[in-house]
């Protein structure tokens, strides 16, 4: 009996052991709660992940393209240590992780709710990410890309074949956008819903695409020709591709400019300003202001109106090292050394030296394209929260930059110089008057400040400046002019100037690079780690100078002379 | 048939009695143990015969016996002594002494099974509580540190409160963790180290992972005993939560007797001295500056004028220097200046040397109290304690507080039924000023570090003096310029990390016994922690981080349960007189349930304001993961003779988050302990071999640990992406990690031998292990091309082959029985190492832990965890004469190489010790005890970025000697990298060490860090029971402890003084790298203990 009772107190513990146990026992809790499952994603969200991140990876790689044509400042001597393949990890993830991935799941739900818009303008986003992958790293996946299941290790494509696919990605766009959609996308941070817009950025893509590979492709020309006879391509201001900024520098949602939010911390500037753009931008006459750069205030502001070992000013061993330094004897009599004069403060290529307690004094980045501030000789300390607070753009294509374009093939195809000028002067003016109208971001210019400003050269002046220049030198000189003006007309996205630089190998004048053997010019940058160390398929480069599909150009270090 | 056996002894016996001589005579007496104490429950036996007794409650006895005849005394744990009765003896009173040898001991193994020592197959280490108990740390597992064999402690750093990393026999896995299970009183313990990660991203070092390991919730003072059982054979029982090893804790809660036990209170009172212990050696020649140039520079570093006035280098060579020996106040010359009242400042800065780092660390004081009570009746009994602990941290803002209350008991009811439970609650409060991880310049992510900001402040500046706070908004302010470095005064007082936990755990179990040899245990376990963190920084911080800057202020609670149930059934039987049986066999669901709640706000609005509403914007804080997992198992167990003991176990699991073909793996284990002493009667001799133990043990595990749902493809939503004039953008992306349902558990197999002998007397005891383990299907976390459209996936790739030996040695050296002087001597010795042997087809290099061109890497055929970052370009085999000299620049300093030529980030170190060793030394003389135990590690690579800011910046003694040039050793080369000749380039001191070791290639910040360290020193003193008589004390002992005191870390510059026990990389996978990531502790002060 006492047994039964005993079994029972047992069944009954066991019992409630057992009800007690339950929640431990389920086998099956493989869904992740922190995420929703694919079927439940929605067009216009994976639509806002791609743009916002097509923003900032052209902001970001082209700047690096920018670095090393001096638009930017490389810090680095050495051409084959100055970018580790990790540092670009970041971008790769975003082209191939995030915007292609994002957008393989898009295309189906965008065909099925007909939001055709959404998905046309996500291809352009592509092809210009494949031709800025391309023009950055040479051969890379496109075909294999995004299929885990069947190619875990997808093969490289010749960039040749990744050009065409952006190509048909583009005409695959245009019939998008052409046809007839319901709704496009909520908030278009680039064309604010202009679809218009959007096919004349398809349509000058083609054109980049062409100018990048007329030296390979015998009918490059005449295809980027019969665009320009079609005339429905970004030709005015108005119709320009750009990602436009907002003004929020904190979490969440930051979304003011990159380069605003690192010369505009609570630090002061992070970054140097590229002494040979300054230089170059201070006109022939370094002294004064008069024959500058109409463009200099919008790029440039300088916490200070002077630089020490010029113009009297005394060197300082502490602030600027090198302003007791003697000029290099491989720069040449076009190189600036050390810092440009009035308080332009920034860094020669390949200055790799420690960072000295500088940072009220290095120039930042100006209203244009960063949303910073206007310099109006007010010599106060760039700080967080100034000027256009970072509601700043960052440059696709430009009507500017078409008419540079345009003055390459004159130039440089049809030998026609003259008609060349032309194109440069269209360029350049476009480019200043879209430059100084940025002036209204910074909100903070009283009379005194537009007073300086008014001083400013006029862009009529500056324009009869370069084609005096122009038309006094011979014909490197004009090529030289010509590529650096087209330098000019690229700060905030270099790539075409990088694109240029290896086509062309002009200008050559530029600043040398500080080491005198910084080992060959980068013709391509090294696969990033991320893939290069797990891709069976895709071996990192023996070193810096493989050159990309389009470039048949001598090899380093060779060419180009520059270096 | 056991019942039958006893039965027939008591027959036996009445009979012997019977028959005894009737000039027998009472004899009783009293039976304490070494500190004085009754110690009940001693056999008391009359040799030769049958006759005996045990001491009772009060440790005394009352036994028949004759002239002639002696009386062996034994208990388990102690050595058995032996008494002649004499005609005029009548009282025998002694005191036993624990058996140093415990051979015979009993140890908790598996499951809260207890075996005799001698059967075991594998090795157990136990670590008993007098070494535990009065230590100055309040974290148990440091307290472990040396004091047994295969247990690696890693420190996170000195912090009060910081992490602490405990790996038994090295690391077996790279994705999965590699910590030891730590089981309290019988049910999981949750140990785990959160690390303040938010929205289930990886806790990142970067940002400064300053959580602590959740075995802090223990008061070292409130545990009975600790086994280790190290090899997957000692663990197998525990599933796969036993791979790593595991840390068996008995509480004094969860260990309460049987039997009556008198009551007993117990109170230990203890307080410390808690002092930075890694303090560099400055050098006071030279302050602040660069090139020796200009001191009004106010740079970083410290390679400025010196506090000399003439001759080369001497301040009167620096125009800014005047003759008073001032130079201009740094703050005037900053873009700040505008904010400061007149008078804020004095114009000028005296130009001297000051004692700045120093003076901004502190002595903290530690005090700890702990009060145990226990007591009980025949049936009931119970055990209950209180602790609480106060520690300041050496670290003004550092500091810990926690408050520990328990209860158990046991209750053996009439009708067959054992009751017992226990009841703990913890409330822990750990704070710490921020410690991001840095690379000798500010913080390396967003975050802020405190130690970054303070060890490299040149000579010249006056940390503490100089004012942090800007007198218009409260932002930092300090001596550079560009205003660019955060005041460490402002971090301390203006941001910290915070983590309040409130603990409860225990367990509830009933027995029924069957039979005398049957019975079945259900047992309830749970352990429920709620951490509220807290990581705010006001609104004027320096960060580069303009979110981190704009005043920051995230709240949240982690959440963790497990539950545990366990059935197990239990039977003991004899096969025939000379084979003995057990086994258990028993069934085990575990639930583990995290849940993480809060707020992240940015955007202070009014400066000093913690409230979320004082932020412009406040985004949620939410994740979730659950697991469970089920296990059958089962052990059966054999001994013949007790001579040769066999034991196989198996057990069964079940995970809940891998796919339905994938979620169930079986391992199996054996294992066998032969004693040839047994065997061999020859062999046995009292000077020659006492006791000899030969073992051999097979087991299996298997590791279902990877990302919490790895079969899962979904998409992360933000609806905080971009604001733009439209508002907040929503969006969706694709996760970047890739589903696997393919993904098998990985499977761990080991083998090891041991050897167990007590030699000379009992002089010498020797315990001995040689193990080789295997994990085949390692769970990674493979990085997978990016162009795949995913940045990772977990799978099964590769195989890592691991073997190592542990023994221990413990020798007295002077031996005595009346209380003379004795010393007892004793070597711990590991050594292990874990060969990456496979990893999948083309894939050469995984780099698991830390940045992905600078971390911890495996590499088929290399070590895992070797360091692999950049290197100094060199000398390849295009020039054969020349190979493997360094190629310098043109300005004369090294350049990085950062990949080979096989496209792999190149081998810069390995972290992992050739071989580590502790010495333990305990002497006793009358009452006073002196215990020193001192540790080595030889070798292990460690990549110190304390090092290189200490010497790149000059501020060490190492730094001194700089008024000379320096030409680097290597070789120049032209454009097309044909070496040009032998390096002539001449560079200054600033340039060689700045260039070179700091703003260097990675390989340069490694040094070996084998370190010797007097880990713990200790001289007790406890009060003869005489002397106490009078007083209400049972006992009373005082203790002067001393833990850290000294340590040489013989391969690094003298004058960085660089402790190498620090895990810059957090308590993970991630081994041999410090980012400034805090200095070691130095801990001493007394401990008194009383009983009453």
């Amino acid at each position: 009996m006492t047994t039964m009772k005993n079994l029972f107190k047992i069944f009954s513990i066991a019992l409630v052991g057992l009800l007690m146990s339950c929640e431990t026992t389920e086998l099956d809790l493989r869904n992740n709660p922190n995420q929703v499952s694919p079927d439940q994603a929605d067009v216009e969200f994976l639509y806002n992940s791609i743009q916002t991140n097509f923003g900032d990876f052209v902001d970001r790689l082209s700047e690096i393209s920018g670095e090393v044509v001096r638009i930017n400042y490389m810090f680095g001597r050495n051409y084959q240590s100055a970018y580790s393949p990790a540092n670009f990890d970041t971008r790769w993830e975003q082209a191939y992780q995030i915007m292609f991935t994002d957008m393989d799941v898009l295309e189906p739900l965008a065909i099925d709710q007909l939001k055709f818009y959404h998905l046309g303008q996500v291809q352009i986003m592509k092809a210009y990410t494949l031709v800025a992958l391309v023009d950055t790293f040479g051969d890379v996946p496109l075909s294999q890309a995004g299929q885990p299941g069947d190619f875990p290790n997808p093969v490289a494509d010749p960039g040749a074949e990744v050009y065409s696919a952006a190509i048909d990605l583009l005409d695959s766009a245009l019939s998008n956008l052409r046809g007839e959609s319901t709704v496009g996308p909520a908030t278009d941070l680039m064309y604010g819903g202009n679809t218009d817009g959007w096919i004349k950025a398809a349509n000058s893509l083609k054109m980049k695409i062409y100018l990048s590979t007329r030296l390979t492709d015998a009918s490059a020309v005449s295809k980027f020709n019969a665009i320009v006879s079609s005339g429905n391509f970004i030709s005015s201001s108005a119709d320009d591709f750009q990602f436009n900024w907002s003004t929020n520098p904190v979490d969440p949602g930051v979304s003011a400019h990159p380069r605003y939010l690192v010369d505009y911390s609570a630090n002061g500037p992070g970054n140097y300003r590229s002494n040979s753009l300054m230089s170059y931008m201070l006109g022939p006459d370094k002294e004064d202001y008069s024959d500058d750069d109409p463009r200099i205030r919008y790029y440039f502001y300088r916490q200070r109106g002077d630089t020490p070992g010029q113009q009297g000013v005394p060197a300082n061993a502490s602030a600027l090292p090198c302003s007791t330094q003697t000029k290099p004897s491989h720069y040449g009599p076009d190189n600036s050394f050390c810092a440009p004069q009035n308080g332009y403060w920034g860094r020669d290529h390949g200055d790799d030296d420690g960072i000295p307690p500088d940072n009220t004094s290095r120039t930042a980045i100006g209203v244009y394209p960063a949303g910073g501030r206007v310099d109006a000789n007010q010599y106060e300390n760039a700080r967080a929260g100034e000027g256009g607070q970072g509601g700043g753009i960052t440059p696709l294509i430009l009507a500017s930059t078409i008419d540079f374009y345009r003055a390459e093939i004159a130039l440089f195809v049809n030998n026609s110089p003259g008609n060349a000028l032309n194109f440069i002067n269209a360029g350049i003016t476009k480019s200043v008057a879209k430059v100084q109208s940025f002036q209204s971001l910074d909100t903070g210019l009283d009379a005194d400040d537009q007073a300086v400003l008014d001083t400013v050269q006029s862009v009529g002046s500056f324009l009869s400046q370069i084609q005096s220049l122009y038309n006094g030198a011979n014909d490197t000189g004009k090529k030289n002019i010509m590529a650096n003006q087209f330098f000019v007309n690229l700060y905030g996205n270099s790539f075409d100037g990088y694109n240029f630089y290896r086509r062309t190998g002009f200008p050559t004048n530029i600043q040398p690079n500080l080491e005198p053997n910084p080992s060959g010019f980068i013709r391509s940058f090294f696969y990033p780690a991320n893939e290069a160390n797990t891709n069976q398929n895709i071996n990192q480069k023996p070193n810096q100078t493989v050159q990309v599909f389009w470039d048949n150009n001598p090899g380093s270090p060779s060419f180009p002379v520059g270096n | 048939m056991r019942t039958k056996f006893s039965g027939i002894l008591t027959l036996l016996l009445a009979f012997v009695v019977q028959i005894s001589f009737a000039q027998e005579k009472t004899i009783s007496g009293n039976i304490a143990d070494e500190g004085g104490l009754p110690l009940p429950g001693v056999n008391v036996i009359v040799k030769g015969t049958s006759t005996g007794t045990q001491s009772d409650f009060d440790g005394n006895y009352t036994i028949q016996a004759n002239v002639g005849q002696s009386l062996v005394y034994s208990y388990v744990g102690y050595q058995s002594l032996e008494r002649p009765i004499t005609a005029s003896s009548s009282t025998i009173s002694i005191s036993m002494e624990p058996d140093t040898a415990v051979l015979n001991e009993v140890v908790v193994t598996a499951q809260g099974i207890s075996r005799e020592k001698k059967s075991l197959g594998y090795a157990v280490s136990t670590v008993s509580n007098d070494q535990i108990e009065q230590r100055s740390q309040g974290d148990v597992a440091r307290v472990l540190e040396g004091k047994t064999a295969g247990v690696q402690i890693l420190n996170q750093s000195g912090l009060s409160g910081s992490g602490t990393s405990v790996v038994i026999r090295g690391f077996s896995s790279f994705s999965g963790s590699n910590q030891a299970l730590f089981i309290v009183d019988g049910v999981p313990f949750s140990s785990d180290t959160n690390s303040q990660s938010q929205n289930g991203t990886a806790a990142s070092f970067v940002d400064g992972n300053t959580g602590s390991s959740r075995f802090l919730d223990l008061d070292p003072n409130n545990i009975e005993s600790i086994s280790v059982l190290k090899g997957l054979a000692a663990a197998t029982l525990y599933g796969s939560q036993g791979r790593n090893g595991v840390i068996l804790i008995t509480t004094k809660n969860g260990k309460t007797k049987e039997g009556p036990a008198k009551t007993e209170i117990e109170i230990t009172q203890s307080v410390f001295f808690n002092k930075i212990a890694s303090l560099p050696d400055y050098q006071n020649r030279y302050g602040g500056g660069f090139n020796q140039g200009e001191a009004d520079g106010f740079f970083f570093s410290n390679w400025g004028p010196g506090f000399y006035a003439d001759g080369l280098g001497g301040y009167n060579g620096d125009p800014t220097i005047d003759e008073n020996v001032t130079l201009p106040h740094p703050y005037l010359q900053t873009n700040f200046v505008d904010d400061l009242p007149e008078g804020f400042v004095p114009d000028r800065y005296e130009w001297k040397p000051r004692n700045n780092v120093t003076e901004f660390f502190r002595t903290g004081i530690i005090s700890n109290t702990s009060v145990n009570v226990r007591g009980g009746g025949e049936n009931v009994t119970y055990n209950t304690n209180f602790s609480h602990l106060d520690e300041v941290g050496f670290t003004p803002g550092n500091g810990l507080r926690r408050n520990t209350f328990g209860i158990g008991g046991r209750g053996k009811l009439s009708n067959k039924f054992t009751v017992t439970g226990s009841l703990n609650y913890v409330k822990n409060d750990f704070k710490t000023p921020p410690v991001a991880a840095s690379g000798g310049s500010g913080a390396l992510g967003t975050g802020s570090s405190i130690f970054g900001d303070v060890f490299y402040t040149p000579r010249s500046i006056d940390l503490i003096g100089l004012p942090y706070s800007n007198p218009k908004d409260g932002s930092s302010i300090y001596y550079r310029a560009g205003n660019d470095i955060q005041h460490p005064l402002w971090t301390v007082n203006n941001a910290s990390n915070s983590q309040l936990t409130n603990r409860v755990f225990g367990n509830a179990a009933v027995q029924y016994d069957f039979s005398d040899n049957v019975n079945l245990i259900y047992r309830f376990g749970v352990d429920y922690y709620n951490e509220r963190n807290i990581n705010y920084q006001n609104k004027g911080g320096r960060n580069d981080d303009a979110t981190y800057a704009s005043g920051v202020y995230f709240v949240w609670d982690n959440n963790n349960t497990i539950y545990d149930h366990n059935v197990i059934l239990s039977g003991d039987f004899d096969l025939s007189e000379k084979i003995g049986m057990s086994f258990n066999a028993g069934g085990t669901t575990r639930g583990n349930y995290f849940d993480q709640n809060g707020i992240a706000s940015t955007g202070q609005v009014v400066f000093g304001v913690l409230r979320h509403n004082n932020f412009s914007n406040v985004q949620p804080i939410q994740y979730t993961t659950e697991r469970n997992i089920l296990g059958v198992y089962g052990s059966a167990s054999f001994d013949y003779d007790n001579a040769v003991y066999a034991t196989v176990s198996a057990r069964n699991d079940w995970a809940s988050n891998f796919s339905k073909e994938n979620r169930s793996l079986f391992y199996p284990s054996a294992s066998v302990s032969i004693i040839p002493t047994q065997i061999f009667d020859g062999l046995r001799s009292d000077g020659g071999i006492n006791f000899l133990k030969l073992r051999a043990g097979y087991g299996t595990s298997a590791n279902f640990e990877s990302d919490p749902y790895p079969v899962f493809n979904g998409l992360n939503t933000n609806t905080t992406s971009f604001l733009s004039a439209d508002g907040q953008l929503i969006s969706n992306s694709t996760s970047s990690l890739l589903a696997n349902p393919n993904l098998k558990p990985e499977r761990l197999s080991e083998l090891e031998f041991g050897v167990e002998a007590t030699l000379f007397n009992r002089r010498v005891t020797i315990d001995a292990s040689y193990f080789e383990r295997t994990t085949e299907d390692l769970i990674v976390s493979q990085p997978i091309p990016p162009s795949t459209g995913y940045t990772s996936t977990n799978t099964n790739i590769g195989k890592i082959e691991g073997d190592g030996i542990e023994a221990s040695v413990n020798v007295d050296i002077f031996k005595s029985d009346n209380n003379g002087f004795s010393w007892n001597s004793g070597v711990n010795f590991t050594k292990s190492e874990s060969i990456v042997t496979e990893l999948v087809e083309g894939t050469d290099q995984i780099i698991f832990a830390g940045f992905t061109n600078l971390g911890n890497a495996a590499q088929v055929g290399e070590q895992l965890g070797i360091m692999v970052g950049s290197q100094v370009q060199r000398v390849d085999q295009s020039n054969p004469a020349l190979i493997g000299n360094a190629i310098v620049n043109s300005t004369g300093d090294y350049i990085a190489l950062e990949q080979t030529e096989d496209g792999l980030i190149p081998i810069i170190g390995d972290p992992n010790p050739d071989f580590v060793m502790s010495y333990n030394n305990t002497m006793k003389f009358k009452n006073f005890s002196l215990n020193v135990l001192v540790t080595h590690q030889s070798g292990g690579d460690i990549y110190s970025e304390t090092v290189a800011t200490l010497l790149g910046r000059g501020l060490t003694t190492d730094t001194q000697d700089r008024l000379g040039t320096y030409i680097l050793p290597g070789v120049n080369v032209d454009d097309d990298g044909v070496v040009t000749g032998p390096n002539t380039t001449n560079i200054n001191n600033a340039n060689f060490y700045f260039n070179n070791t700091f703003d260097a290639p990675d390989e340069v910040k490694v040094y070996d860090g084998s370190v010797i360290r007097l880990q713990e020193v200790s001289l007790g003193y406890s009060f003869p029971a005489k002397m106490l008589e009078k007083t209400p004390f049972g006992s009373f002992s005082i203790k002067v402890i001393g833990n850290n005191l000294w340590y040489d870390a013989y391969n690094t510059p003298e004058g960085t003084n660089f402790d190498p026990n620090v895990a810059g990389l957090g308590v993970g996978n991630g081994r041999g790298f410090d980012y400034l990531n805090g200095p070691s502790s130095k801990r001493y002060g007394f401990s008194v203990k009383a009983t009453f």
